[in-house]
């Protein structure tokens, strides 16, 4: 022990600077790319055919709907992303949806559903919380803004959930705008 | 033909190889409405809702039917079903009675007409029934009390896809559209493409009968005509190579088939075979006077050759005369019938004279007695009885069965153009028993000038015309963007939802660049045309007495009602050029016109005859009565060309009228009667097709040819001799 630390160099300021800012450094990739691994495994375990079937609101303000949806979803390991085609629709009108979500480091961004149950919503964020994805955003409607979040959990045993809430301002509760509860095809 | 046989024998296997190969790449068209292309107002109307609204033409029908359909399982059943439709692949929009919403203009809370949940103990039937009350589109797609709904899709065989509604395609979508479906819904399909699918396959399977029926017709008149296998072989086959011909320029020509042009390659090969009998009986009578093979060939191509080029022109110009109906159906069934016919001529004038050629020697012998020798006489001694008073006679039948000319109506029925017991059909007659009919009709109203597409006023105007157009068609029949505002809308919020609405959701109310209003109603296709004529006159006459101007109906009920009529109208002065016309040929080519003249009566008597009886039987004439009158036309004429043919050689031959008359029915009768036979035989397998509409046009050109037969044996001598007499030009 000794000897290895009389023969060790003892760094410069400079050097010891720098060798604190690479093993920083080494630190935060050796964390990056365990969440992007984490992440990775996350949206590669949504890739396959699913049919989901559930109620939403068309807007805050109205009745729950039924809906139904299908979707592809194919996850492209090299850009860490889940892409994801399909449609959906209730009795009111059908969309074609066009998701995509991406991970790089620890940040996911993207929309899962393509704009099918989000349309219209801004200042959208995602972030893994609890092994779920979860988007918060912004919907205007009717002169008015509502917050909104949407909690997407990890495939289970063949199936996952898709669960959107809005605030509700003179409630001051969170209140379920809807659900879709997909299963493999 | 004679002078360098084996050239032309050359040319003919080469030709014949060449058609038989091409024949696979025949295509077909099952597109029903083609008729109605042209240049008419209505029609540029219904193509300009099309791009400027949206393409209707990919709009399929599902009639769903249960016991249960109105009961709270059977009916979350039929939404499960909506919804299921809404993810499959090729549908782009779906509509039934779940899919009509209300907005709440102050809340903006959208409530849908038929709640999302139902109670347990909901009377459904008494729910949908309210909700009819105030909602066009639930009143449109719901039926109650038969136990029934109608779910609307948008399939992808539009013309704007550029997907053709091809059997195969369409087939498989359908049975898509089945597979989606809960157990117990009992599914019909209704629509154009599904139409278009069954009448292309139905004109496929037509002409494999046709052709299978006609041939084996041909070898079955052959023979018995002959009572010989040679001879028989020999006139077969250039009415074989007559339907090789045609079907192989029609498939290396890139021509196309349809319900009017089936039965042409059948009408060729018995047109070949009737003139291919008259040759080889020429032929026959020189070989028997001892004359050698080769110059009997030629002395019979002289002797028939002039009558059966005659013939032709007189056939091929009833074809013609369809060209002018005015619309490219039947332009391009002039074509290719004319072609038809000179094929039939142009392979009976160069193969039975190849074929005797080679093998005359060994048929010479064999020519037994005419079946029909007994009507020649028969024919003859009535002529001969009293001409004038026969003539009278067929002068007043004529005059009388010219009033079924003027009385008769008009009306085109699509479900003749469909194959009976075809899907189309079934959905068809269902359609109009339980909706009342599901082709879309469209009332296109400008937005007033001055004023913006979402304004109060203009959408007053629109409301009464959605009105008007309601009082006439049925106010649960009818809906526009009116209906939308007296949903709970504002303007501001009409434009806000149009915004967003998809091109094929937009396109249902209002055109693309905002400048026109769609108010849209279903009505049968086989429209009544007093209804039809209703809706797009006097709807847009009370509107604009209301000063609201501009509005137009269209939709296939109004074109096939309007306009259809005026196409048959057209066709039946064309059937009367061509009566004249082939009158005016014979009377040119036989340089005789007095003689022509008395072809005349004999030879509309077989029209007025027909018309009259579907105009006594409440019949009303539709596009394949007239055909079929007119190629019937064409083919009996050419009996009277026969008989004047003769006569005049005759005449030349120094006979005087009686005599001469006498020989030449004895000579041609046999043959008229044989052919006539050979024609109703040949066309039999008409009778035999899955489309009522070449079932009627078979039934009449036999019914036609058999009257024209009677005719012009019982009073075209009569006339001939009668008209001579008084003209001073008896010998």
């Amino acid at each position: 022990m000794s000897n290895d630390r009389r023969e060790r160099p003892v760094p410069k300021p400079i050097l010891r600077f720098a060798t604190a800012a690479s093993m920083a450094v080494a630190t935060l990739a050796a964390g990056a790319t365990a969440a992007l691994a984490d992440s990775a495994a996350l949206l590669s375990a949504y890739q396959g055919d699913w049919r989901g079937s559930g109620e939403a609101r068309p807007n805050p303000q109205s009745e729950p709907m039924r809906v139904s949806c299908k979707i592809s979803a194919v996850f492209d390991s090299d850009k860490v992303a889940l892409l994801n085609t399909g449609r959906c629709g209730t009795t009111s009108g059908a969309r074609n949806l066009n998701g995509r979500i991406e991970a790089r480091g620890d940040a996911i961004s993207g929309d899962f559903l393509g704009g099918t149950a989000t349309q219209d919503v801004t200042n959208q964020r995602l972030r893994v919380v609890d092994g779920m994805i979860v988007s918060e955003a912004e919907l205007e409607n009717a002169g008015k803004v509502w917050k909104l979040r949407t909690f997407l959990t990890a495939p289970k045993d063949d199936a996952f959930l898709v669960q959107s809430q809005f605030y509700d301002h003179a409630s001051k509760n969170w209140v379920v705008a809807g659900e879709i509860e997909f299963r493999k095809q | 033909m004679v002078r360098f046989p084996r050239f032309f024998a050359a040319l003919l296997v080469a030709s014949l190889v060449t058609c038989v190969a091409a024949v696979p790449l025949l295509r077909f068209d099952g597109n029903i409405l083609n008729v109605l292309s042209g240049n008419s107002d209505a029609f540029i109307n219904y193509r300009e809702v099309q791009r400027d609204f949206r393409d209707f033409s990919g709009d399929l029908g599902i009639i769903v039917r249960a016991d249960d359909l109105y009961e709270p399982e059977g009916f979350e059943r039929l939404r499960d079903y909506h919804l299921e439709l809404s993810l499959l692949d090729g549908v782009e929009g779906v509509f039934s009675l779940f899919t009509s919403s209300r907005i709440d203009p102050q809340t903006g809370a959208i409530t849908p007409a038929i709640p999302e949940r139902i109670g347990g103990g909901t009377d459904i039937r008494a729910l949908v029934k309210a909700a009819a009350e105030d909602d066009p589109l639930v009143a449109q797609l719901s039926r109650p009390d038969a136990n029934a709904a109608l779910i609307s899709i948008e399939s992808p065989f539009s013309e704007k896809n550029g997907i053709a509604p091809d059997p195969e395609p369409v087939r498989a979508f359908i049975d898509g559209l089945r597979q989606a479906a809960p157990p117990g819904l009992q599914l019909d399909f209704v629509g154009y493409p599904l139409m278009r699918a069954d009448a292309v396959d139905a004109v496929v399977s037509d002409q494999v009968l046709l052709t299978i029926v006609g041939i084996a017709m041909v070898f079955v008149i052959a023979a018995l005509t002959f009572r010989a296998v040679v001879p028989a072989l020999l006139c077969a086959a250039p009415a074989l190579t007559a339907i090789a011909w045609v079907l192989g320029s029609y498939a290396l020509t890139g021509a196309h088939i349809n319900y009017l042009s089936t039965a042409l390659p059948t009408i060729a090969m018995v047109l070949a075979l009737a003139d291919t009998v008259m040759l080889y009986f020429a032929w026959a009578a020189r070989r028997q006077e001892g004359m050698p093979s080769r110059e009997a060939i030629i002395a019979a191509l002289r002797r028939v050759g002039p009558a059966n080029s005659m013939t032709s022109i007189t056939t091929a110009v009833a074809f013609g005369s369809f060209a002018f109906g005015g619309n490219p159906a039947l332009r391009s069934l002039a074509v290719l019938g004319s072609t038809a016919v000179f094929v039939a001529f142009a392979a009976v004038m160069v193969v039975l004279p190849l074929l005797l050629y080679y093998f005359g020697e060994r048929a010479s012998t064999v020519t037994g007695r005419p079946f029909f020798a007994p009507f020649g006489p028969l024919a003859s001694r009535l002529a001969a009885w009293r001409p004038a008073g026969i003539s009278a006679a067929a002068a007043i039948a004529m005059a009388a069965l010219s009033t079924g000319h003027f009385t008769i109506t008009q009306q085109h029925q699509i479900i003749n153009q469909l194959p009976r017991d075809s899907e189309a059909a079934r959905g068809e007659k269902l359609a109009e028993r339980i909706f009342g009919g599901v082709a879309p009709i469209y009332l296109t109203l400008p937005v007033p000038p001055g004023m913006a597409w979402t304004d109060d006023a203009a959408m007053r105007a629109l409301a009464r015309a959605e009105e008007r157009f309601g009082e006439a068609l049925g106010r649960d029949r009818v809906f526009s963007l009116a209906r939308v505002r007296d949903a709970g809308l504002d303007g501001g919020q009409i434009a806000e939802a149009m915004k967003d609405a998809p091109d094929n959701l937009r396109g249902r109310f209002i055109s693309s660049d905002r400048s026109e209003y769609l108010v849209t109603a279903t009505a049968p296709y086989g429209m009544d045309p007093a209804v039809a004529t209703l809706a797009a006159h006097d709807v847009v006459e009370a509107l604009e007495a209301e000063g609201i101007q501009g509005a137009e109906v269209t939709g296939y009920p109004i074109l096939a009602s309007i306009e259809i009529p005026a196409i048959v109208g057209s066709l039946r002065q064309s059937l009367i050029l061509a009566i004249m016309l082939g009158v005016g040929v014979v009377a040119v080519a036989s340089r005789a016109p007095v003689v022509a003249a008395a072809a005349i009566v004999p030879n509309l008597i077989p029209v007025l005859f027909i018309e009259s009886a579907l105009s006594a039987f409440g019949l009303p004439m539709d596009i394949p009565h007239v055909i079929a009158l007119t190629i019937a036309f064409g083919i009996s004429i050419d009996n009277a060309i026969h008989v004047i043919n003769a006569f005049l050689a005759n005449i030349e031959d120094g006979m005087d009228d009686g005599a001469a008359m006498d020989a030449a029915l004895r000579e041609v009768a046999p043959a008229l009667v044989s052919a006539t036979l050979m024609f109703v035989a040949g066309s039999a397998g008409t009778l035999l097709s899955s489309l009522p509409s070449v079932v009627n046009l078979g039934f009449l050109i036999i019914a036609t040819l058999m009257i024209a037969l009677v005719a012009n044996l019982a009073f075209l001598p009569a006339m001939i001799l009668t008209l001579r007499r008084i003209s001073g030009r008896r010998t």
